[in-house]
């Protein structure tokens, strides 16, 4: 008997040992992997840990129309070399999936609000307002839109097969790392999920507004303190386009909007809005400035930074075409890069293209609404969303003229949603990378460039024979003179966008007389551009001093232009010391703390690395906008009020120091800018004491603590605190989550030559060394020359793996 | 003898199992090991266990030094900053508990038949 009692009693251990190192453990803050199978040699992470071997693969790929041959350099980067484009789209999607299938099916279920199918009923709310946001909608709306241009679709097509190839070769052993540390597993790719990808970049970089705050302001402040608080234009901007470009425009201008403040008061929105310090920075300089004749282009977009990065270095050459930058991995083509003849770039246009308006509803169950006087019906879209461990939860979203009722728990409430992400994107949206990887000259980049929806952006171009150009690219609403900068009412087709403007009356301009292009997210015109844009918060800073720096620069070289982008100047700093610093000179603490005093003084307003004025000046700027602006933080308490800009800041402190908005009602005494300027002085004085206390040294770096987090944030993927400079409002725009997320130089000569770097590596595998091998080099402002080859052989000492598909 | 015949025998059944069956196929080999040997309870476990111990132990020490310790450091410090040796331990140690218990049940199980 007492064998049977042992014999069982050790089976139902051993089982129990295998089922509990089988399940996920559940945590009260995450859930943790299967750790039998995670551990295990066999299938667990170990099978990540990529060896290090040069190797030469046979891939077999059915339906392809020729051999194709991609051989990696020392850098990971693959060099695609095909008989046919369509062959090298699919290439392109095995390529991608290869190495970043995970970023790209995780970017896409946060987009497109399918994340609570993978981790749970934790993710069902954020989920939800992804759907309410109509991001499932526009990426049908897309697909839908593509399958009306066969030729176009067949490219996605063939990428997305591309993808499923290399799918189909996995078995769970060989998922990437974090499907085994999540738990799930990859499932086929389709075009609608390269659409949701998209729209990703839309959520990124243009769905940006402040109609809620600027509404809450009016009806807090009254229309003449806020048209005194947040001007539109700010009279020193340098725009993109130069003043006196002949517009090509002929309208009458649009009629004013009168400023009515209205009655409803808007809540804090449910979920942050896209970060306001995305931004970039992209120009070109012609022949004449350059000391090789050549025209040199250069980009830098800023993004917020990851690991996996967003981009992925390829170079792609078929009889059509040979061209080489970065591709955003779930879209076919390179995005930013160059071929034989031209170079191309981007940064976003940021005009306000996401609109709210006040829903009047007409009956209790609140389906039915007003407009133009008539009880209209809304139209109902069923959204399923999976839930890991739990039931579907099914949310039905009402749908108006406008959009659709976002209204998830604690926002949006009773307001739909007009976006242009939503539009119809034309059939060949795509169209664009194509025709720009084909491009040879000007006429070929403005043709592509007409297929280009959203989200804008300004497309910086140059080629070999000499021109160069800039065009503020996409669909931009035609509006009334102020509108869309509040909520609307919703009752009134009145208030919907007048159309779109046309391809060829958008901002833009070629060889223009001082030599070079540029763009940094500024105002794309001045104001005597006819129609009406806007956006509160144009950047104010980095247009004026790249445009300032390339006016003042000859004979430039590619060396310039590197030390361009790595550029830590700041004009805001600048503009602020010098009118703030006179006012504390004399006082008892400037002359007790003159190290710190001295140092401001000093200071030549470059965010450098291991400087100490660049804290002081933000604690001390920061502390005084808080100061100035307190009346505004006290409204911010109880609903979202507008921030006035920095410019109008340091425009008030120029032009009316004596403005009462520098006064605290709440004091006895009247402050002026003075007292403010001195206060937030000794402040500051008093923070960077206490942190003299703990840091023997102070540096910006260590301020500022710049990091590239993982994007599950599994904080051992992301990358260390990192020793690099720069500030928002510089060139080298990095704050502590955002910068350059890819820097670009191209010289348009006889051959192109190129350089390049991101802030990452090829592989999305932590266990790869090409996961973060450039972080260094970023971070120090060196670049790679990019390896433009014309055939297999030119690369041969640096191969690191090749690939033959048949 | 037949302690390293056990051993052996243990660790090319889990090698071979591990690449068709999931991770728990380990348990299988210490089962089938501990059913075939005769030897006592304790003696068979401590087998079954060294098997997959080493198995585990040495192709993870493998996939790490052909990697350079890459992805056990990120790794490691997903586990609360542990070293590649801990790693490389905590995965032995597991997959020894494991084959172990295989083999003890294995064993346990001749008993009965005897």
């Amino acid at each position: 008997m007492l064998k049977y009692v042992g014999f069982v009693f050790a089976l139902i251990v051993t089982i129990a040992l295998c089922v509990g190192l089988n399940r996920p453990i559940k945590t009260s803050s995450s859930t943790l992997p299967p750790l039998g199978s995670l551990l295990s040699p066999a299938t667990g992470f170990w099978q990540n840990a990529e060896r290090h071997r040069k190797s030469n693969q046979k891939i077999n790929l059915e339906g392809l129309s020729g051999d194709v041959k991609v051989v990696y350099d020392d850098r990971l980067v693959p060099h695609v070399f095909a008989d046919t484009d369509l062959d090298a789209m699919r290439v392109q999607g095995y390529i991608h999936a290869q190495h970043r299938l995970w970023q790209m099916d995780i970017s896409m279920r946060a987009t497109g609000g399918q994340l609570a199918e993978i981790m749970g009923p934790d993710l069902i709310a954020r989920d939800k307002s992804q759907r309410r946001l109509g991001f499932d909608y526009a990426a049908d709306k897309a697909v839908k839109a593509w399958q009306q241009n066969p030729e176009t679709f067949a490219y996605i097509e063939a990428y997305r097969d591309g993808i499923n190839d290399y799918i189909a070769t996995l078995s769970p052993r060989d998922y990437p790392l974090e499907f085994k540390l999540l738990n799930y597993k990859p499932t086929p790719w389709t075009i609608k999920k390269t659409a949701i990808f998209i729209k990703s970049m839309a959520q990124t970089l243009c769905f940006r507004e402040d109609d809620l705050e600027a509404s809450n302001a009016l009806r807090h402040f009254g229309p003449e303190t806020f048209e005194f608080l947040y001007p539109e234009w700010n009279p020193k901007q340098s725009p993109i386009i130069p003043t006196g470009t002949d517009w090509n425009v002929n309208i009458t201008a649009p009629e004013e909007e009168g400023l009515t403040p209205s009655k409803n008061v808007y809540g804090y929105r449910p979920y942050d809005k896209p970060d306001p310090f995305l931004g970039s920075n992209n120009w070109a300089v012609s022949g004449d400035k350059t000391a090789s004749g050549n025209p040199i282009l250069c980009n830098d977009p800023h993004l917020s930074l990851t690991l996996p990065s967003i981009w992925y270095e390829i170079q792609i050459k078929t009889p059509n075409m040979n061209s080489y930058g970065v591709s955003l991995p779930g879209v076919p083509g390179v995005i930013i890069g160059f071929n034989n003849d031209i170079a191309w770039g981007q940064t976003n246009v940021g005009h306000d293209v996401t609109d709210w308006y006040d829903i009047q509803w007409t009956n209790e169950s609140e389906t039915k609404y007003m407009l133009d006087g008539e009880e209209t019906p809304v139209e109902w879209r069923i959204e399923k969303i999976n839930v890991a461990g739990g039931e579907p939860i099914i949310d039905s979203v009402k749908y108006t003229k406008w959009g659709p009722v976002v209204h998830t728990e604690g926002g949006y409430e009773g307001m739909a949603l007009r976006w242009i992400a939503h539009d119809i994107t034309g059939d060949a949206e795509l169209q664009t990378f194509i025709g720009l990887n084909q491009a040879k000259n000007y006429d070929d980049y403005s043709e592509a460039l007409t297929h280009y929806v959203s989200p804008a952006q300004n497309y910086v171009f140059a080629a070999r024979d000499g021109d160069i150009a800039i065009k503020v690219n996409g669909k931009l609403p035609i509006k009334r003179r102020g509108q869309g900068r509040f909520v609307q009412d919703g009752s009134t087709s009145e208030n919907d966008w007048q159309g779109f403007i046309p391809m060829d009356e958008v901002p833009q301009v070629k060889n223009p007389a001082r030599g070079f292009v540029s763009s940094a997210n500024q105002h794309s015109t001045d104001p005597s551009y006819p129609y009406y844009y806007n956006t509160e918060g144009f950047e104010d800073y980095r247009g004026r001093i790249l445009n300032e720096k390339l006016s003042a620069m000859d004979n430039i070289t590619v060396e310039d232009m590197m030390a361009l982008q790595n550029d830590t100047e700041s004009i805001k700093a600048r503009e602020v010391l010098e009118l703030l610093l006179p006012l504390v000179a004399d006082t008892e603490e400037a002359q007790r703390e003159s190290s710190i005093y001295n140092a401001l003084s000093n200071w030549n307003f470059n965010y450098a690395r291991d400087q100490a004025a660049p804290i002081f000046f933000d604690v001390w700027w920061s502390t005084f906008y808080k100061q100035t602006w307190d009346e505004v933080y006290q409204a911010n308490e109880e609903y979202p009020v507008l921030y006035p800009e920095s410019w109008r800041t340091i425009a008030l402190i120029e032009e009316e120091p004596e403005h009462t908005f520098f006064d605290h009602q709440e004091t006895v005494e009247v402050e002026t800018v003075k007292e403010i300027a001195q206060q937030s002085f000794n402040t500051m004085i008093e923070k960077v004491n206490s942190m003299k206390e703990e840091k023997d040294e102070l540096r910006w770096d260590d301020y500022k603590k710049t990091k590239i987090r993982h994007l599950g944030q599994i904080s051992a993927f992301a990358s260390e605190v990192l020793e690099v400079g720069g500030k928002g409002d510089a060139l080298n725009a990095i704050s502590s989550t955002n910068g350059p997320s890819w820097r670009m130089i191209v010289e348009l000569g006889e051959k192109v030559t190129a350089y390049g770097v991101y802030p990452g590596g090829q592989s999305g595998n932590p266990g790869s060394r090409f996961y973060d091998d450039m972080v260094d080099d970023w971070t120090n402002g060196d670049y790679f020359q990019l390896k433009f080859v014309d055939s297999p052989d030119e690369l041969a000492t640096d191969i690191t793996l090749t690939q033959s598909f048949k | 003898m037949r302690i390293f015949s056990g051993l052996i025998l243990t660790i090319a059944l889990a090698y071979a199992l591990g690449a068709i069956m999931p991770w728990w196929s380990v348990a299988i080999a210490g089962f089938v090991m501990g059913a075939w040997i005769d030897r006592a309870h304790w003696k068979v476990f401590l087998i079954g266990a060294s098997a997959i111990a080493l198995l585990w132990g040495i192709s993870a020490a493998a996939h790490n030094a052909m990697n350079d310790g890459i992805l056990a450091d990120r790794m490691g410090a997903l586990f609360g900053g542990l070293g590649a040796v801990s790693l490389i331990a905590v995965t032995a140690a597991v997959g020894g508990v494991v084959g172990g218990m295989g083999a003890l049940t294995g064993s346990l199980g001749r008993n009965l038949i005897r």
